[in-house]
């Protein structure tokens, strides 16, 4: 009885910590995920991102295979290894090599030096002429193969049709109620079917033989051949299709920072105000601050179209900071409130006792004991005007912000995903380099514990 | 040299609570005065209005007969110990004690100098380089102790500084800052709601109620010269029995009627109440003026022991009478029992006599030096 007690706890402990821990994956898996495919899909090229399953890591290098193409007026074909799909993918066909290596360049993002493509075209020249015979028995050999296929694979079709169509009068037959016609059909459909099996089978045969034939094939009509993928292209890409993208990062980086002066001095003083004093409708109006957050940024912005062009802010970063900075006030000031509730009057009073002015006391002591939660803010309005779009769209017009010229390029693009995924990053960057220096100041410790 | 003096100083919060009403106290330098009281008696509420924190409802603060009533903190010369001790966490224990004399632009090997002087007569030197986090209660004290000190201020202002500490830790800083007190000789106000705490401590105690100054006093002014009925019970543990008697002439002499006894008194004690023509008043006896008595004779009144708590030195007994809890403070030896029969005498010399009405004391003792002889 004790022994199963303690058994059972001792289980029940373990399945607890098990639980406990996929729970913790869960949720990191969950955030990380998304996020680590958008990283990948952004190194990634064209071909690669559109294959499926998506690889988990993207590729370094590509590997090229180049072979005549099928009609001889027709060039040369380049096709590239596809590492989900198992085989050589056939990327473009042509006799004009700037078009291959244009064409390789967009899919692959490996620029094949043309020098190269012409000495390959060269081995593979050689390699044809020195296997002649060999290659002549094998298509000779092959050709009544691919013949045979071809007729089995007419027969096929021929068949499945007819079953189709069996199948819809079976349906009539049931819904009639001719039990005769039904059993008639049932029957014709049971040797249909037996003969499709029958055909499969031997196309099935017909194409092993097919690639017997062409492994011995391939190795003497093709030449392989593997080039760096220049990782980044996507990026280089995405900031040559968006000219502009380089001024609009700057204006983003402006409007956050304003964003973050207007909403931090105006919020961070009325939070200080809800922190320490007392008054009439206090609480009222705590809450009332949260209310402009509740209308659709959108909504707010549309009226202001015409309010900030009046004050000749239209298409400016300040003007856009003073929209993004209305919403964030309320914010901001809730949470410096907390942090400023939190922070003991009395330190303050100290301050005052001991030689400082109210002002002096709170530029003294109560300014860097809420510096962490100030960065915290700060950080909250500068992620919440980074990556702002709706409103960006309506109050800019030829400085658009970051996000407006990704947002753009991804209209654009019609689903060029990598470099979509590319602008995310890039996007996300200066957002990340931000957390990372304020980083300092919201894990802030005096004396190893935080206050 | 310091001298604060209170007149009618009064603190009225929103339009009815009075945090503190009619204070007048002088404080003469040196001094170390102790607001005692129950909580919500306005001993913070007084202090924090000399140090300028609070505004001042009505009266007038004079400090070196300087009106700095509506003074800033910061022009008033005075420093503050807080209850939570109010220790810059952003700065180390140097910084701390350092920050007020920095703000007064003092040179730095000055500061320097009297920081470590400072820091060495609180015993914090070893933690200069700390943070307030990585101190103990105690030692944080210390260092608001430290920075109260260094700035030299003319009155030292403490808020219940030992509360916070262990009762072990408490009687040593006690003992510490009266020390300290010595050597600066600085005038201080402590509040505290402890009374061994104010009684140890104090030149003279300050006692308040509601707001109010009920007695000021030195440590035995108060105790034996209590003023009323609530001083009487305030101070003093276990506190003062109470009982409510008659007062009655029976053939020529004064006698007080209690349902459980009658007590004859002798001149001395009948001479205060000559004028007193209610026929009742209060009569307060401390719980160490009762004596315990062999048998019966002298006796005041016999009863049975309700509860007897052993106290090592001294035992405390407790008896029932009309429905109240008498305490008797009796030597260690020879042990009571509970449910056991004893005969209780009063000192006749320690009585106190209180308006049944007023609770004002009716038979202040003449001369505390002769009382403390006997
Ligand atoms: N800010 C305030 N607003 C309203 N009433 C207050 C305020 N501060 C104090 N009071 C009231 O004033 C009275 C005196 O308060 P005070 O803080 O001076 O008490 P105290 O003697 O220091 O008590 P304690 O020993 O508990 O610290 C109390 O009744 C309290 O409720
Ligand atoms: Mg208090």
């Amino acid at each position: 009885m004790n022994r199963n007690l303690i058994l059972s706890r001792k289980w029940r402990k373990y399945v607890s910590g098990t639980l406990f821990y996929i729970v913790v994956l869960g949720i990191a898996l969950i955030i990380l995920i998304p996020i680590y495919f958008l990283f990948t899909i952004s190194l990634m090229s064209d071909q690669e991102a559109y294959d499926w399953p998506i690889r988990f890591f993207p590729s370094f290098v590509n590997e090229f295979v180049l072979q005549e193409a099928s009609t001889p007026d027709k060039g040369y074909l380049l096709s590239v290894y596809s590492h989900s799909k198992g085989i050589y993918v056939p990327l473009c066909e042509s006799k004009d090599l700037d078009t291959i290596v244009k064409k390789a360049k967009l899919k692959t993002n490996s620029s094949i030096p043309k020098e190269l493509l012409k000495r390959k075209i060269d081995e593979l020249k050689d390699i044809m002429e020195k296997n002649k015979e060999d290659i002549e028995r094998l298509r000779s050999k092959m050709t009544p193969y691919l013949e045979k296929l071809e007729r089995l694979n007419g027969r096929i079709s021929r068949i499945l049709s007819e079953v189709n169509k069996y199948n819809k009068k079976l349906k009539l037959a049931e819904r009639a109620g001719m039990k005769d016609a039904v059993q008639a059909i049932l029957q014709k459909l049971k040797s249909l079917n037996e003969e499709l099996g029958e055909l499969k089978e031997e196309a099935k045969k017909v194409s092993e033989k097919i690639t017997l034939l062409n492994q011995d094939l391939i190795p003497i009509t093709s030449v392989k051949f593997t080039i760096s993928k220049n990782i980044f292209e996507n990026y280089i890409t995405f900031f040559k299709v968006t000219n502009d993208s380089i001024p609009a990062l700057i204006r983003s980086i402006q409007v956050a920072l304003l964003t973050i002066a207007i909403s931090l001095s105006i919020g961070g003083l009325a939070g200080y105000a809800f922190a320490r004093y007392y008054f009439r409708g206090k609480n009222l109006l705590k809450l009332s601050v949260l209310f402009v957050r509740m209308f659709p940024g959108v909504s707010i912005a549309m009226p202001m179209v015409i309010i900030l062009a009046k004050m000749g802010f239209y298409d400016k970063p300040l003007g856009l900071s003073l929209v993004y900075s209305v919403g964030q006030i309320g914010m901001t000031t809730w949470i410096t409130a907390s942090i400023f509730m939190g922070i003991p009057v009395e330190l303050e009073e100290a301050a005052q006792i001991f030689g400082c002015s109210k002002w002096g006391a709170f530029f003294h002591v109560t300014l860097p004991l809420a510096l962490p939660g100030l960065a915290a803010s700060a950080m909250y309005a500068f992620i919440g005007s980074w990556s702002e779009t709706a409103q960006a769209i309506i109050l800019t017009q030829f400085n658009p912000t970051f996000p407006v010229v990704v947002y753009q390029t991804l209209v654009g693009a019609k689903g060029l995903v990598n470099l979509v995924a590319a602008g995310g990053v890039t996007m996300a960057l200066p957002a990340i380099i931000f957390t990372l220096i304020i980083r300092r100041y919201i894990l802030q410790m005096w004396g190893g514990v935080t206050v | 040299m310091a001298e604060l003096e209170l007149v009618n100083l009064s603190k009225r919060y929103g339009k009815k609570v009075w945090g503190a009403r009619g204070i007048n106290l002088k404080v003469t330098d040196r001094e170390f005065i102790v607001f005692l009281g129950p909580s919500g008696c306005g001993k913070t509420t007084t202090l924090r209005m000399i140090a300028g924190l609070e505004e001042v409802t009505e009266g007038r603060i004079f400090l070196d007969g300087k009106d700095i009533t509506y003074l800033p903190p910061r022009f008033r010369d005075v420093s503050m110990v807080f209850q939570n001790y109010a220790v810059w966490p952003h700065m180390t224990v140097y910084d701390n004690i350092a920050f007020p004399l920095r703000m007064k632009k003092m040179p730095k090997n000055e500061i320097d100098r009297i920081v470590k002087e400072v820091s060495k007569l609180v015993n914090i030197y070893e933690y200069l380089g700390r943070y307030p986090r990585q101190l103990s209660g105690g030692q944080r004290q210390r260092v608001a102790l430290a920075r109260a000190i260094a700035v030299k201020p003319k009155i030292f202002l403490m808020d219940e500084p030992l509360s916070n500490l262990d009762a072990k830790l408490r009687v040593r800083m006690r003992t510490e800052l009266k020390a300290i007190h010595h050597k600066t000789e600085a005038t201080t106000i402590f509040v505290t709601h402890d009374q061994s705490e104010a009684m140890s401590m104090a030149d003279r105690i300050v006692i308040m109620r509601e707001g109010r100054i009920e007695q000021i006093g030195t440590p035995e002014e108060v105790y034996y010269n209590s003023d009323n009925v609530f001083v009487a019970g305030f101070i003093g543990t276990p506190p003062t029995n109470f009982m409510e008697v008659e007062v009655k002439t029976e053939n020529g002499r004064m006698v007080l009627l209690h349902p459980h006894f009658k007590l004859e008194l002798d001149d001395e004690n009948a001479e205060p109440l000559k004028h007193y023509n209610k026929d009742k008043l209060i009569l307060g006896v401390r719980p160490e003026s009762m004596v315990i008595l062999k048998n019966k004779d002298k006796a005041v009144f016999s009863e049975r022991i309700l509860v007897v708590e052993p106290q090592g030195s001294h035992q405390i007994i407790a008896i029932e009478m009309e429905g109240k809890i008498v305490k008797i403070v009796a030597p260690a030896f020879p042990r009571y029992k509970e449910n056991e029969l004893i005969h209780v005498s009063f000192d006749m010399k320690r009585l106190m006599f209180f308006d049944a009405e007023t609770e004002k004391r009716l038979n202040p003792f003449k001369d505390l030096m002769e009382i403390q002889k006997v």
